[in-house]
């Protein structure tokens, strides 16, 4: 196996080349939009790729979750343990709480088969191009944003930036990159067929993203 | 010689085909119009373009030192490397995997440089099911065909026909040309494929060198499916993809899926730095990652095609390639087709094989406008095209070099060349043709059989300048 690595890294060096050399990158341009303008413009992108978004203080989320989920037909809805405890004591009966406890393993059949909705934190939004960024952790493993239904997800406000550029800047992702970073950008869609849009071709049929103001 | 042959028999086909040359041509305009529409602004789109170009450049400028920091860093993040000279030897070792794994069901997402290594053919020659997943890809590969377009695979075929095809697999489903509903019969039987898969397996769109991390970029979420339910993921990356730092990913993915589909952004943008960890409740329990070159450092060794690699494959070219259009990717006998197909296919097979594919070009210009790296694809075109008949330096680099010139073409050109410098000779045959105009044939080899063939004038160009009183005609 060494052998083509070396193969292949002797050929490249072979090349002459200036190693040194750099074209200068120009810094892309920041739009310098006021947090308001930011929301206004996630939303109006995230809508526009069929994602639906609420802004609202964050004690009404579970009003809202009350309100909606029971609405939505959501029986049931998986979420991790810091959320958990926050909704736990006030979801009504009607929506069921619950928790990827164990490894997928154990926890497939059930994942695919039976769970309606996922509620999962975000560490913030790009407004320029609507989208939430999620770097699933071990209370809110991978496959929550992927396999149920509808994933519902939450933005602090005080967490969109304006680009991608600036959010991994502005939180170092270069030094500590975690297993695994999402920009989610709307529900699941396809138009390989006849380039028609569909939704929900393998991911969530429904993407909800709800801002969190303080 | 049976090369040439057959590509003319499949382009004859294919400007046969009225319907197919239909769903094409509206298939791009949409393209083309959906991606102008992300870029009112020139200005904004020619710095993207720049700066998009100049981080492609950086790369290859270092691409050893690159290659050697994404490894360690790969390594560090526990994702495990293989480096590839040739496709046998990355399907080998893709083998190889599969089988300390004991994996006997295998799903992939949409992946060009897994069909480069003809994967499919080889895991099915070694009794391993290997299920596309991709809508496009999946129904392509129920029809028993091969996509015919980078980014659209199955853009060539018509609801009608994919209903057809969907019904004779999967009888169990009611018949449906819905599109929808299509979409949801798929979503039913590849969610359980999923679940049932031993390992996943998945192209790269850019490799950071500084973090160890791949990116993947998808609209439908089989990609993540493929790279997170299965225990085991094996990635597949040309050594090309490689880029330096995290901050050159912004700009790359935002002209990227603009180019590609006129999109803002798609879907899912999935970096993976690592399998399972210890903690983690999901996600694969082992990654390896195969770094093909298959022909690629070869390319990179030569100066004037080295910028073949900077390409990020977006299919923009694609999309606005008159000949293209016209004829849909199959004619071309290749993986990639188009622009970026006929550039970067010959240097790979071989002139010999491939030299051929060079004349699918009118020299328009159209892809070197929209390309997203600033790739000068008709010029490097325009230098392959005439590695196939006059071999110099670049046989080194690129096998068959001069093998498709042809002598009575050569003695043609030839005489031309001496007529054409030598001014009373010229004179002469120019006043001989044009007393002999009436005799002039009426076909000319291939060459009338679609067009008119044009009948030299009466008078010369030059006796009608000197007639309309020119004195320095």
């Amino acid at each position: 196996m060494n052998k083509s690595k070396n193969i292949i890294l002797e050929r490249l060096k072979s090349k002459i080349h200036d190693t040194s050399h750099r074209e200068n990158i120009p810094l892309m341009a920041m739009h310098g939009w006021t947090k308001s303008e930011m929301i206004q413009m996630l939303s109006k992108k995230l809508q526009l790729s069929k994602a639906e978004v609420f802004s609202m203080p964050n004690k009404e989320l579970i009003n809202w979750l009350n309100d909606e989920l029971p609405k939505r037909k959501i029986k049931n809805i998986l979420s991790g343990e810091q959320i958990a405890n926050e909704i736990a004591q006030s979801l009504t009966s009607k929506t069921e709480l619950i928790r990827y406890d164990n490894s997928y393993e154990s926890f497939s059949e059930s994942l695919f088969n039976e769970i309606d909705a996922s509620i999962t934190k975000s560490v913030g939004a790009i407004a320029d191009s609507g989208s939430v960024v999620l770097q699933p952790t071990t209370d809110e493993p991978r496959l929550m944003s992927l396999v149920p239904n509808t994933h519902i997800v939450l933005v602090d406000e005080e967490s969109i930036y304006e680009t991608f550029g600036q959010i991994m800047l502005d939180q170092n992702w270069s030094i500590n990159m975690p297993s695994n970073t999402l920009l989610i950008s709307g529900p699941s869609k396809t138009a390989d067929i006849e380039q028609v849009l569909a939704y929900g071709v393998h991911g969530p049929k429904e993407l909800i993203v709800l801002i969190l103001t303080s | 010689m049976s090369q040439v042959k057959s590509l003319e028999n499949r382009v004859d086909e294919a400007l046969g085909n009225e319907q197919l040359q239909t769903n094409f041509r509206s298939a791009m305009d949409y393209l083309i119009e959906k991606r102008s529409d992300q870029f009112p602004d020139k200005d904004d789109l020619n710095n993207l373009r720049n700066t998009s170009s100049s981080i492609r450049s950086n790369s290859l400028s270092k691409l050893p030192e690159l290659l050697i920091m994404l490894e360690e860093n790969l390594e560090n993040n526990n994702i495990k490397v293989h480096w590839a000279e040739t496709d046998i030897e990355a399907n080998n070792t893709i083998y190889q995997i599969l089988k300390e794994a004991n994996a006997k069901k295998v799903v992939k997402g949409k992946s060009m440089v897994t069909e480069e290594i003809e994967l499919n053919e080889f895991l099915d020659s070694k009794n391993i099911e290997i299920l596309e997943t991709d809508l496009g890809e999946f129904l392509v590969q129920l029809a028993n065909e091969k996509p015919s377009h980078i980014v659209m695979p199955a853009i060539h075929k018509s609801r009608k026909e994919i209903s057809k095809v969907f019904s004779e697999h999967f009888p169990e489903f009611p018949y449906t040309e819905d599109v929808d509903l299509i979409t949801q019969q798929a979503r039913k039987i590849l969610r359980d494929r999923f679940r049932e898969a031993d390992a996943g397996i998945s192209g790269v769109n850019f490799a950071v060198a500084e973090t160890g991390s791949l990116c993947l970029v998808e609209n439908e979420g089989n990609g993540r499916m493929c790279t997170t339910v299965p225990p085991l993921h094996i990635a597949v990356a040309g050594i090309e993809k490689v880029v330096e730092n995290l901050s050159d990913v912004p700009p790359l993915l935002d002209i990227l899926t603009k180019s590609a589909t006129g999109q803002e952004i798609t879907t899912y943008f999935n970096m993976i730095s690592s399998p399972r960890k210890n903690d983690e409740k999901d996600g694969p329990m082992v990654m390896h990652v195969i770094l093909l070159d298959n022909g690629r450092s070869k390319i990179y060794q030569n100066t004037e095609m080295q910028e073949t690699l900077k390409c990020i494959r977006c299919g923009s070219c694609i999309n606005h390639c008159p000949v293209y259009t016209q004829l849909g990717g199959h004619a071309y006998g290749t993986v990639y087709p188009g622009p970026i197909g006929i550039t970067l296919e010959p240097q790979q097979k071989g002139i010999s094989e491939l030299g051929d594919l060079t004349s699918l070009c009118t020299m328009c210009g159209a892809c070197a406008e929209v390309c997203p790296v600033q790739i000068p694809l008709p010029k490097l075109i325009n230098r392959l095209r005439s590695e196939t008949v006059e071999g110099d330096y670049m046989s080194q680099f690129i096998e068959g070099v001069g093998s498709q010139r042809k002598s009575i073409e050569s003695i043609v050109w030839q005489i031309w060349k001496h007529i054409y410098s030598h001014p009373t000779l010229y004179s002469i045959c120019s006043k001989t043709i044009t007393k002999l105009s009436s005799f002039s044939p009426k076909k000319f080899g291939g060459w009338s059989n679609y067009r008119v063939m044009p009948k030299p004038s009466n008078t010369s160009l030059k006796e009608l300048a000197k007639q309309a009183g020119f004195k320095n005609e």
